[in-house]
């Protein structure tokens, strides 16, 4: 196609424009390449993606970044796609508004290229050198017919950031505990106490009822009254037991669970957003990875900081037996090196393996704490593609369990029926139970599963 | 109305019957008898609450530098979950998997927004084995999940395209030939594909240019929240490559081991 006719100052054409192209064709105008241009309206005003170089404006931001690309690649850098930037920065209301009504008085947020790069950050040497697709990989048949504008490779995340952020759904997010109910000191301070409590909060994954869990209140205070007779029958000291001298009535244990709950929820830092979406509300349960993160290597007492590629004994085959000496992380890692290696800290890559699986909704109607736990003697290794080749990681865990001890220890069967049946002795409070969900369900039943897996480590 | 409300009626205790168990049904048709509006109500949410469907599904993270301590997948999100199968019409079974693709990718967006910083950035931790602090970058070396779950966080069509293969650009007809020759599936050129065509949906216009980008980079409407990460859609460019599979889930269905 040819380019676009340069025009006067104020007096643009749009005879080989992109499609997008905002000047409105007059009747009979034709897109044909190298036909002439008819004479076509002065710029309008109201359109809502303005050209930087020159006072075109155009009704769509791919038109804008075609315009650029064809007339002003010379003049301009390309400095992030700024027309998808400002979209994405601009309020999810201005985004639906422009183009289906084309004379909205509203002008468009539209960013400058230091807001760009605030954005997106500033562009490093090395992403500078990237640009041209020195460091992009080999174009398929796709680029061929369909040539897409240069830009600095560093752009598109920034720009895919901003897009979600003016979704709005962080400010919608909140703690899944109120304020006023977080903090607070536990009242299950003694191993007995402890025991008590996850026997009624883990018991069948979502713990009891709460009649049941007034039941169970009353069969230990009776029970523990009967040995009080009996004590005092025999001469021996009768005391009261540890539920009744802890929780005087069951409504008290009742409520002393409750306030257990909010308690843990708060310290995981568990929250939950409103994703607004065509006219419904759902809810999304979440946490902040970077907190998650952060504690897991405070409490590890083991970190693998830095890792090299391996050799076979002759020097000819790489060896690749966990994720740390994968070809992604080795990659990751030098990256990170690079970027980073003014930095006065020591530096280290942290590799992040993340799983999600929709079918986990039917399975078992969302219980698949179970299915998991029968299913883990099947499995000693793990396949993953590297590239365009299968590797057998016969050492990593498959992403569904933990470590070789944790996957034994759930093989046993031993935790999540002591869990189940209550079996302090087996699931003891020194080692934490399998962080295994047992349910993925409403909010009531994710509190209740995060009691359950909080109520031995906090 | 009465008469529709007639008509449906027993149409809705012959679902009750199919579907639930016999007291249920008993309950039912008494309400049928005297309150019909109130029977409808009830069976609703009686389904719902013994029915033990919950529509969310967890997202799990790990962390394998860490050799002691918590190395087992942690559950850090329960994802809401859209059956397009409830929708009436196909038209409205298509709009509900466009509205459960997008709910994905805004909770993931909601999910990773720190970490994607960090994946810039890092973030100073203080370690046990260490003195002072040390700065950790994060970088996502895999994502689990299968090939389903891949095509819907990448934001690519699940089928109906001509390259089905989220890492290379092989053509659907020739993707049983074992010499086909294929490239790489470009990153920079997808992402801002599907940014597009996501700036498009958004304002409700453009299906041709939304065809025409699904026809040729099999990409939704939706630009996928891995893309942000630093490492996936910058630097080494390995979007593509860091989803694999568990052989949990491949045993389970026995397809090939």
């Amino acid at each position: 196609m040819a380019p676009n006719d340069a025009t006067a100052s104020g007096t643009p054409t749009a005879g080989g424009a992109p499609m997008d192209a905002a000047a409105p064709m007059t009747a009979g105008a034709s897109m044909v390449s190298g036909a002439p241009v008819t004479a076509m309206p002065l710029v309008v005003d109201n359109l809502p993606w303005p050209c930087d170089h020159c006072a075109r404006r155009f009704r769509f931001g791919v038109g804008l970044r075609q315009h650029v690309a064809a007339r002003h690649s010379s003049s301009s850098v390309f400095l992030a796609s700024t027309s998808i930037v400002a979209a994405a920065v601009a309020p999810a209301s201005t985004l639906a508004t422009p183009d289906m009504n084309h004379r909205s008085s509203a002008p468009p947020v539209h960013v400058s290229d230091s807001t760009v790069e605030a954005v997106a950050g500033p562009m490093t040497i090395d992403e500078t050198v990237a640009i041209g697709g020195v460091n992009q990989p080999e174009r398929g048949t796709i680029a061929a017919f369909m040539p897409r504008p240069v830009r600095p490779v560093g752009c598109v995340s920034a720009a895919i950031q901003a897009y979600y952020q003016s979704k709005g759904d962080l400010m919608r997010t909140g703690p899944l505990v109120p304020l006023n109910r977080q903090g607070g000191v536990s009242a299950f301070n003694t191993v007995e106490l402890r025991k008590f409590r996850m026997f009624a909060l883990a018991t069948g994954g979502a713990g009891l009822s709460q009649t049941a869990r007034v039941e169970y209140y009353d069969g230990v205070v009776a029970a523990a009254r009967q040995t009080r007779l009996l004590n005092s029958a025999t001469g021996r000291p009768s005391v009261l037991g540890p539920m009744e001298s802890s929780f005087p009535t069951a409504a008290a244990f009742l409520r002393s669970l409750k306030s257990e709950q909010a308690r843990c929820l708060s310290k995981m830092g568990w929250r939950v957003s409103d994703i607004e979406l065509a006219g419904r509300s759902f809810k999304f349960y979440s946490r902040d990875l970077v907190d998650v993160a952060r504690e897991a290597l405070q409490m590890a007492t083991n970190v693998v900081l830095n890792s090299r590629r391996r050799f076979s004994a002759d020097g000819r085959r790489v060896l690749r037996t966990t994720a740390l000496d994968s070809d992604i992380y080795q990659a990751e890692q030098a990256e990170v090196f690079r970027k980073h290696r003014h930095c006065q800290q020591p530096v280290f890559t942290l590799a992040v393996q993340l799983f999600s699986d929709a079918a986990l909704v039917s399975w078992n109607g969302g219980r698949f704490g179970e299915d998991v736990s029968e299913s883990l003697h099947a499995c000693g290794g793990r396949v993953r593609s590297v590239g365009d080749e299968f590797h057998w990681d016969a050492d990593v865990a498959p992403p569904l369990m933990d470590d070789v001890q944790m996957r034994e220890r759930a093989c046993s069967r031993t935790s999540m029926s002591a869990l189940r049946l209550g079996n302090e002795d087996a699931a003891s409070d020194d080692e934490p139970p399998p962080l295994e969900d047992r349910h993925a369900s409403s909010e009531r039943v994710v509190c209740a599963t995060l009691r359950a897996q909080l109520a031995s480590r906090y | 109305m009465q008469a529709a409300r007639g008509s449906c009626a027993p149409r809705s205790v012959h679902n009750l019957r199919r579907d639930t168990d016999g007291r249920l049904t008993s309950i039912a048709c008494l309400f049928s008898i005297f309150m019909f509006p109130t029977r409808f109500v009830f069976f609703c949410f009686w389904v719902f609450s013994v029915s033990s469907a919950h529509y969310m599904y967890p997202i799990r993270v790990r962390f394998p530098n860490i050799r002691t301590g918590l190395t087992q997948w942690m559950t850090v999100g329960y994802m809401p979950f859209i059956k397009p199968g409830h929708a009436p019409t196909r038209a409205d079974r298509i709009n509900l998997r466009m509205q459960r693709d997008e709910l994905l990718q805004r909770c993931l967006a909601v999910l990773y927004d720190r970490l994607i910083t960090a994946s810039k950035d890092g973030f100073l931790v203080r370690l046990m084995q260490q003195q002072g602090e040390v700065l950790a970058v994060p970088r996502v070396v895999l994502y689990a999940a299968d090939h389903p779950e891949e095509r819907h966080v990448l934001g690519l069509k699940l089928n109906g395209c001509l390259f089905p293969c989220s890492h290379c650009l092989v053509n659907k007809t020739d993707q049983s030939c074992p010499g086909a020759v294929c490239t790489e599936r470009p990153v920079l050129y997808t992402l801002e594909m599907q940014m597009e065509a996501a700036l498009l949906y958004d304002r409700g216009c453009s299906g041709g240019r939304l065809n025409q980008i699904a026809a040729t980079a099999c990409a939704l409407p939706f630009v996928p929240v891995l893309g942000a990460f630093h490492g996936l859609g910058t630097g080494t460019l390995g979007l593509y490559k860091v989803f694999g599979f568990d052989l949990l889930h491949v045993r389970s269905t026995c397809s090939f081991l």
